[in-house]
C-alpha cells in the first residue's frame, strides 16, 4: 500500500480548451489501476517540481481507469499555472481522492436546483451527470449558470445537451451586456425572482466564488429553502488533503475531510470573526 | 493513568543510567549545548554532553518527531517517473525532556495517528521512538506555565520512563511495555521505590504546583473563545502588534500545520518537502485566485488562539492546544504571546 | 553536521542564527538565544533563511546573452566585454555590489575594482539607501556612526520611533521598542501615517503631514535645545506640519524630561540628511543637559551594510577622481559605458524600466550573483556566485560588531565563490592575481582597513562580539549644528488635486529582493506585494465610490495610472501611499527621485495627487 503522501503516476491523455483561462485534462493512472469517485470528492494533482494542489473530480464512478479534471490558469498559481504548459502524454502525480462529496442518497426523491457561479459549474458537474443517469429517481431538475461574459462558458456541449432536453431547467445568465450573448444579462441571482420551486422537497446545490454566497443564501431563503437544503462545496487553500497540514481548517472544520461539501446549517457554524 | 511499575535510582547513578541508555537506540535525543551556549534537542554523542538543568530550549524536542523540514519523497524524471520514498527505520530515544513536551507529544499522537488518515512521517518515527522523560523538580524557565495548563510539574502519561528527583533519589516511574524493556536494562541500578518516595513527590510536586503561577486566564480564555465572546478590538489590538514572524508557530510543540514545497535539485531530481508552516502569515490561506480568507491580521490571531483554546478542538484533539512551556514568550517580537493574549482576553471580560 | 551558528543575511539587525541541512539539500534556520542581537527573536525572514538554500531560483550555471555556457567561456566573454569598456577609458566602467556580501567578499571587490580595473565607480544600493541617514548623523556626531546594540533600546525611559516601517524593515528593533513599552518606557512615533501594532502602545503619537518631517524635527531641536516655546513663524510651520501645538508641546517635554532617551529608525525611513542631523542634536542636546544616556538607533537596510562601506566598497572621492555613486551609475547620466553587477537585483532600487533605459545605453552589463533576477535577464554574461550557507565569511553589524557566516554545503551546481570568480576575471584581464581564500583576504583587510586592524580573525566568535569601531557611547561635544530648514516644502495641494500621494516603504518592500523570491514561504507571503496598488483610507475609498480591489486613476503632475486599491484606516484620508517597491510606479507619479550630491542618496518627495473613478 502506497503511504497517504505519496502519489500514483497518471498520464495526461487529452487536453480540451474550454475557455481562454480554463481547460479540461483527462487523466489515466498507469499500470491498469483504477480510482472510484463520488461527486463532490476531489483530488490531490501534482506537477512534479512545481507542487500540488486540490482538484474536484469532473467524473464519478467507480473503479475508474483515469478521471476529468477542468482547471482555471492563475499566473500566480504554481500548480495551475504548470499544468496548464503540459501536453498530452506528461505525467502527473494524483492522490485521492479526497473529501465526502455529495450525500447522493439524501437527494433521492428531491428536486433539484443547481446553482453554479463561473467555476463552480466543475464540482457540480458529475453530479448533474449522476442525476441525469438516474434521471427518475430525481423530481424537478434546474441549473442556473452565470458567468462573466460568453467566452467563460463551460462545457458548451455538454450544457446544449442539457438545454435540449425537456426535463431538465438550465438557465444561463451573463455579467455584463455582450454582442454575443443574446440572454439574460446580471449576475446569477437575478433568475431567482421568475423561478417556480416546491421549496419544502428542493435541494439547492451551490457552487462559485464566495463573495456570490451570500447573495444567494439569501435568494434561497426568499424561495423558502431551509438552510439544511442550501448544499455547498467549499474551496480552500490545501496542502495534503487528509487534515494534517491545518491550512483549509475554519474553525474546527476541515474542509478535505469534513468537507468540501457542507449545509449552509453547518457553515454558519464555521464563519469566522 | 497509574504506572505500571515504579523503582528508585539513587541520584549519583544518573549519569551511568544515561550512558546505557545511549546503546538502547540508534539515535538518541537529548538537552545539549552548542558551542556559543544554546540548548537544543539534539543527537548525544556521549553522556557528559547532556544537560538536564536547562531553561526550555528554544525549539521543542517534538522537531524529533515532526521536523522543521523533511522530505515528504522524491521523484526521479524519466517515463513514466519513479517515486522514492525516504527510508527511516532508525530508532530514538528522546532523553530528559520535560513533562510539557511530553504533553505536547500527546496531542500530536492523537492528531497525527488517530482518525480516519494517518501521517505515514509521524507514524514512522514515532513508532521507533522512546520517550525518557524527566520531571521538573523546580521551575524550569522564567516564562513557563504549565500550572495553567495541568501539563507538570511531572507527566501524568505519555512518558515510557520518567525519572522525578526527590532529594537525592530519582522515582522511576515505567510508564509504557516499552518503558519495561527500557527498566529491565537497567534493572541492576533500580531499587524498590517505597510509598514515602510516592508521596514524597506528589508532594513536592504539590508544593511546586501551588508556588507556581496560578493565574485563571487559561480557563477564561478557553471559556471566552469557546463563547465567541472575545471583542473583535482585542482580536484588532494583538493583530496590529503581530509581526507576522510566525515564530510561535515555529517554536510550539503542538503547532503542526506545514507547508509543501518542491524544490528542483541541480540533477534533475525533484524532491517534496514539508516544512512547517504558520496560520499567523498572510499567505497560509491566500488561493492562487488571490482570494484570501484570513486576510486580516486579526482573524489570523483569532484563528490561532481558537485552535489551540476552543473548547470545540479540545474535544476534537483530546486535550488544549497549549501545554505551557512559555516558547512562544521568547520568540514573539510584539509580545502578543500567549500569556499575553490570554491576559488581555481575561482584562477585557 | 549539525547546526552550524550564522547570522540572517537580510536586514541589518544582525541576528545570530543557526542553519542546519535536512534532507541533503534544504536548510533551515533557528534562532540563537545567546547572540545579543536576536536573544533567540527572528522575524519571518530570518526564519524562513534556510530555504534560500536548496531554492529553485538560484544561479546554477554561467549565461552568456541567457544562454548556458562553460566558465572558460563565460569568463573570456565578460573579461572581453570588461576591456571593450575599459578601451574607453577607465571612467567608463562602474561597479555596483550587494550589501549582503561578506566582508571578504567586498573587500575582493574593492581589490578588484581599484586594483585591477582601476575605476573610482564603485559603490552598494545599500550604501546609498543608508547614506541619507549616515551622513547627517555624522554630521551632527562628528564621528563614524555605529548604533549602540538594540537591545539598549529596552533600557530607555523615552523612545522616540521614527516611521512604523521598522515592524518591516528592522523587526528586532521594532521588538526591543515594543518589549520597553510593554515595560513602562515611553513611546512617541512620529509618521505620516498611523500604525495600528506601535501605535497602540504609544504614548503620544504625532501624525504630521508628508514631507514636513524635517520641519518638525527641526522646532523639536529648537524648542529642545532653548527650553522655549515656539515664535509666531514656527507656529504656523508647526500648523503646516499638521501638528497640534498641544502634542508639540507634549512631544518636547517628554524628551527634554527624559532620562534615557532613545531614537529609533531604519536608515530607509528617512533620506533627507538633515532629519537624521536633527534627531542626532537631540540626542547629544539630551546627553549635555542631563540625561544619563541618549543615543540613535538606526538599522541599516542590508545585513552587511556597514561591513560592505568599512571595506572600501563607496565611490572614491578625491581630487582627481569623483567615482560615482549608485544611483548617478544607475540613472545613465553618469556616462558608463560598462557595470559590473555583484549580488544586487538593481531593478529592486531604480525599477525594471530605468534598468532597461540603462542597458540600453550600456555597451556591456556583466551579473555575477547567487539568484535569478531582471539585472540578470538583461545581462551579456552571468556568472553565478556561491550564496550565503555556500561560503564563509564575516558580517559587521549595526553596532560595528563582527559575527562569523558559516558554510553549511558547498555551492550548488557550478557556482563558485565570488573571491574565486574575481581572480578568475583578473587573470583572464591582465594576468593579475587576488587573493581567493579567506584567511589571505582577512590578512589584507587587517593590513589595509585601520578600524579592522585589532580584529582577531581566528578567534571569531559567536558570542562575544569582535568590535571595530567604538559605538557612539563616548562622549561626544562637538555639534556641527545643521542649517534650519527655512522654508516649507510646497507640494502643491489644491482642489485639482486634494491628495497627497507618498512613496513609502511598508510590508511588502522586500518583494522584489531575489533573496525574498527564492526562500518559499517568504516569496508567497510577498505574492499579494508584487503587481501595484495605492493604499488608501476606507472613508477615501467611499467618498470616491470605489472599493478595495478596484481601480482609481492616480494623477500627479509627472504622470498618471491606473491602480487598484488596498483600503487601510492607517492612512489619513488626504494622503495616498504608493508601496516603496513599485518603482516605475514611483518614477511616473513622483517623478524622477531626487538624488543627494553628498550622499548620492536618492529619495521622491512627496506630491499632490487627483483620484478619480476611470472612465
Amino acid at each position: 500500500m502506497r503511504g497517504a503522501y505519496l502519489p500514483n503516476i497518471a498520464v495526461i491523455e487529452s487536453i480540451r480548451e474550454e475557455t481562454p483561462s480554463e481547460k479540461t485534462f483527462t487523466l489515466r493512472l498507469l499500470d491498469g489501476a483504477t480510482i472510484s469517485c463520488i461527486p463532490g470528492q476531489f483530488i490531490m494533482l501534482s506537477v512534479f517540481g512545481r507542487g500540488e494542489a486540490p482538484f474536484c473530480v469532473g467524473t464519478a464512478g467507480q473503479d475508474m481507469p483515469g478521471l476529468d479534471i477542468t482547471v482555471r490558469c492563475y499566473p500566480e498559481g504554481q500548480v495551475t499555472a504548470g499544468l496548464h504548459s503540459l501536453q498530452p502524454g506528461a505525467y502527473v502525480g494524483l492522490r485521492g481522492p479526497f473529501g465526502n462529496g455529495f450525500d447522493v442518497d439524501a437527494l433521492h426523491g428531491k428536486d433539484i436546483l443547481f446553482v453554479a457561479g463561473g467555476i463552480g459549474l466543475v464540482p457540480i458537474r458529475p453530479l448533474i451527470h449522476y442525476v441525469l443517469a438516474e434521471r427518475n429517481r430525481f423530481g424537478q431538475l434546474t441549473l442556473l449558470y452565470g458567468f462573466r461574459q460568453p467566452s467563460e462558458m463551460l462545457y458548451r456541449d455538454e450544457l446544449a445537451a442539457w438545454r435540449a432536453r425537456d426535463d431538465f431547467d438550465v438557465q444561463l445568465t451573463i455579467d455584463e451586456p455582450h454582442p454575443d450573448w443574446e440572454g439574460p444579462v446580471g449576475v446569477v441571482t437575478t433568475l431567482f425572482p421568475d423561478l417556480q420551486i416546491k421549496a419544502s422537497n428542493t435541494k439547492a446545490i451551490i457552487v462559485g466564488p464566495p463573495v456570490m454566497y451570500p447573495f444567494v443564501v439569501a435568494e434561497c431563503r426568499k424561495k423558502g429553502i431551509t438552510d439544511e437544503d442550501m448544499i455547498f462545496s467549499l474551496e480552500r487553500y490545501m496542502k495534503c488533503g487528509i487534515g494534517k497540514c491545518g491550512h483549509c481548517a475554519i474553525k474546527h472544520k476541515y474542509v478535505c475531510t469534513d468537507g468540501p461539501v457542507f449545509t449552509y446549517a453547518e457553515m454558519r457554524e464555521m464563519a469566522e470573526p | 493513568m497509574p504506572p505500571l511499575a515504579t523503582y528508585s535510582l539513587p541520584a549519583d547513578k544518573l549519569e551511568e543510567v544515561a550512558d546505557r541508555l545511549l546503546t538502547c537506540a540508534d539515535r538518541v535525543i537529548g538537552p545539549v549545548r552548542t558551542p556559543p551556549g544554546d540548548l537544543f534537542f539534539d543527537v548525544v554523542r556521549s553522556v557528559n554532553e547532556i544537560e538536564l538543568q536547562y531553561g526550555n530550549s528554544l525549539l521543542p524536542p517534538t522537531t524529533a518527531l515532526f521536523p522543521m523540514a523533511e522530505e515528504i519523497f522524491s521523484v526521479v524524471g524519466g517515463t513514466p517517473p519513479v517515486i522514492r520514498a525516504p527510508r527511516s527505520d532508525a530508532s530514538c530515544l528522546l532523553f530528559g525532556i520535560r513533562p510539557c513536551d511530553v504533553a505536547a507529544i500527546q496531542r500530536l499522537d492523537h492528531f497525527f495517528l488517530d482518525g480516519e488518515f494517518k501521517d505515514d512521517l509521524y507514524a514512522a518515527r514515532r513508532s521507533r521512538t522512546a520517550i525518557v522523560a524527566v520531571a521538573c523538580s523546580q521551575k524550569a524557565d522564567a516564562r513557563c506555565f504549565c500550572s495553567c495548563c495541568d501539563t507538570g510539574p511531572f507527566a501524568k502519561t505519555g512518558y515510557d520512563l520518567q525519572l522525578s528527583l526527590v532529594d537525592d533519589t530519582y522515582l522511576v516511574e515505567v510508564g509504557t511495555e516499552q518503558g519495561r524493556r527500557l527498566a529491565q536494562r537497567l534493572s541492576d541500578l533500580l531499587g524498590v521505590a517505597d510509598d514515602d518516595l510516592i508521596l514524597e513527590r506528589e508532594r513536592r510536586a504539590q508544593e511546586l504546583f501551588t508556588e507556581l503561577e496560578q493565574k485563571g486566564n487559561m480557563p477564561s480564555a478557553i471559556r471566552r473563545i469557546t463563547g465567541e465572546a472575545v471583542s473583535q478590538a482585542v482580536w484588532e489590538r494583538i493583530g496590529g502588534r503581530c509581526m507576522g514572524c510566525g515564530g510561535c508557530s515555529f517554536v510550539c510543540p503542538v503547532c503542526s500545520c506545514f507547508y509543501v514545497i518542491d524544490q528542483t535539485l541541480p540533477d534533475g531530481t525533484v524532491q517534496r518537502i514539508r516544512a512547517q508552516d504558520s496560520c499567523r502569515l498572510a499567505g497560509y490561506t491566500r488561493e492562487a485566485s488571490g482570494h484570501n480568507p484570513r486576510a486580516l491580521p486579526s482573524q489570523r490571531a483569532a484563528r490561532y488562539s481558537y485552535h489551540k483554546l476552543s473548547y470545540r478542538y479540545i474535544e476534537r484533539e483530546g486535550t488544549q492546544g497549549c501545554v505551557g512551556c512559555g516558547r512562544c514568550v521568547t520568540v514573539c517580537l510584539g509580545g502578543v504571546h500567549m500569556p499575553a493574549v490570554t491576559e488581555m482576553i481575561r482584562r477585557e471580560a | 553536521m549539525g547546526k552550524s551558528f550564522t547570522i540572517c543575511p537580510y536586514c541589518g539587525c544582525g541576528c545570530g542564527m543557526y542553519l542546519e541541512l535536512v534532507a541533503g539539500h534544504m536548510g533551515v534556520a533557528m534562532p540563537s538565544q545567546v547572540q545579543s542581537m536576536g536573544a533567540g527573536r527572528l522575524c519571518l525572514r530570518g526564519w524562513q533563511a534556510g530555504s534560500l538554500i536548496g531554492s529553485a531560483a538560484r544561479l546554477m550555471r554561467p549565461q552568456i546573452a541567457r544562454e548556458e555556457a562553460s566558465w572558460e567561456e563565460a569568463i573570456q566573454t565578460a573579461s572581453g566585454g570588461i576591456k571593450s569598456v575599459l578601451d574607453r577609458g577607465r571612467h567608463a566602467l562602474g561597479v555596483l555590489c550587494g550589501g549582503h556580501l561578506t566582508n571578504e567578499e567586498a573587500f575582493a571587490c574593492r581589490l578588484y575594482a581599484h586594483d585591477i580595473l582601476r575605476t573610482p565607480h564603485l559603490d552598494s544600493c545599500a550604501r546609498a539607501v543608508d547614506a541619507g541617514s549616515i551622513w547627517g548623523l555624522e554630521h551632527s556626531l562628528c564621528t563614524p556612526y555605529r548604533s549602540p546594540p538594540l537591545a539598549q533600546i529596552t533600557r530607555s525611559d523615552v523612545i522616540v520611533c521614527l516611521n512604523s516601517n521598522i515592524r518591516w524593515d528592522a523587526p528586532q528593533a521594532a521588538g526591543y521598542v515594543v518589549e520597553a513599552a510593554g515595560a513602562g518606557s515611553k513611546l512617541v512615533v512620529i509618521d505620516e501615517v498611523v500604525d495600528e501594532g506601535l501605535g497602540d502602545l504609544a504614548a503620544l503619537y504625532i501624525l504630521h503631514k508628508p514631507g514636513f518631517r524635517g520641519v518638525l524635527l527641526h522646532l523639536l531641536v529648537e524648542a529642545v535645545a532653548g527650553g522655549r516655546r515656539l515664535d509666531a513663524e514656527e507656529q504656523s510651520a508647526l500648523q503646516q506640519a499638521g501638528v497640534e501645538t498641544e502634542a508639540f508641546h507634549q512631544l518636547s517635554s517628554l524628551v527634554q524630561d527624559a532620562k534615557r532617551l532613545a531614537v529609533v529608525f531604519s536608515t530607509t525611513a528617512l533620506q533627507i540628511p538633515q532629519e537624521a542631523a536633527y534627531l542626532a542634536e537631540l540626542t547629544i542636546l539630551r546627553q549635555a543637559s542631563g540625561a544619563e544616556v541618549a543615543q540613535v538607533f538606526a538599522v541599516r537596510s542590508d545585513c552587511n551594510s556597514i561591513g560592505v562601506v568599512d571595506m572600501g566598497v563607496a565611490p572614491v572621492r578625491n581630487g582627481e577622481a569623483r567615482g560615482l555613486g549608485a544611483f548617478e551609475m544607475l540613472s545613465g547620466n553618469g556616462g558608463l559605458q560598462g557595470l559590473i553587477v555583484v549580488a544586487e537585483a538593481v531593478e529592486q532600487f531604480v525599477g525594471q524600466q530605468q534598468l532597461r533605459r540603462l542597458r540600453e545605453q550600456l555597451q556591456f552589463l556583466l551579473y555575477i550573483g547567487s539568484f535569478d533576477s531582471a539585472t540578470a535577464e538583461l545581462a551579456d554574461v552571468v556568472l553565478p556566485m556561491a550564496g550565503w550557507g555556500e561560503c564563509e565569511g564575516s558580517f559587521t553589524c549595526h553596532d560595528g560588531s563582527i559575527w562569523p557566516v558559516c558554510r553549511v554545503i558547498s555551492p550548488a551546481g557550478q557556482r563558485r565563490p565570488l573571491a574565486q570568480i574575481l581572480n578568475d576575471l583578473s587573470n583572464a584581464h591582465n594576468g593579475s592575481v587576488l587573493p581567493t581564500d579567506t584567511s589571505t583576504l582577512r590578512a589584507q583587510i587587517s593590513r589595509q582597513v585601520p578600524s579592522y586592524r585589532s580584529v582577531d580573525w581566528a578567534g571569531l566568535s559567536c558570542t562575544q562580539p569582535s568590535a571595530t569601531v567604538p559605538s557612539r557611547d563616548n562622549d561626544i561635544d562637538v555639534v556641527n549644528t545643521v542649517a534650519p530648514i527655512r522654508e516649507w516644502p510646497d507640494i502643491g495641494v489644491n482642489g485639482q488635486r486634494p491628495y497627497v500621494l507618498v512613496v513609502r516603504r511598508h510590508e511588502g518592500s522586500w518583494a522584489f529582493d531575489p533573496r525574498v523570491r527564492a526562500a518559499h514561504i517568504l516569496a508567497r507571503e510577498h505574492t499579494d506585494q508584487r503587481s501595484p496598488f495605492v493604499i488608501i483610507n476606507p472613508r477615501t475609498c467611499q467618498q470616491l465610490g470605489t472599493r478595495e480591489g478596484h481601480s482609481v486613476m492616480v494623477s500627479t503632475a509627472f504622470g498618471s495610472q491606473l491602480l487598484p486599491v488596498k483600503c487601510q484606516a492607517a492612512v489619513p484620508q488626504d494622503v495616498v501611499v504608493l508601496p516603496w517597491q513599485f518603482r516605475d510606479v514611483a518614477h511616473s507619479l513622483a517623478g524622477r527621485p531626487r538624488v543627494d550630491d553628498r550622499t548620492g542618496s536618492a529619495y521622491h518627495q512627496p506630491v499632490a495627487a487627483a483620484l478619480e473613478l476611470p472612465g
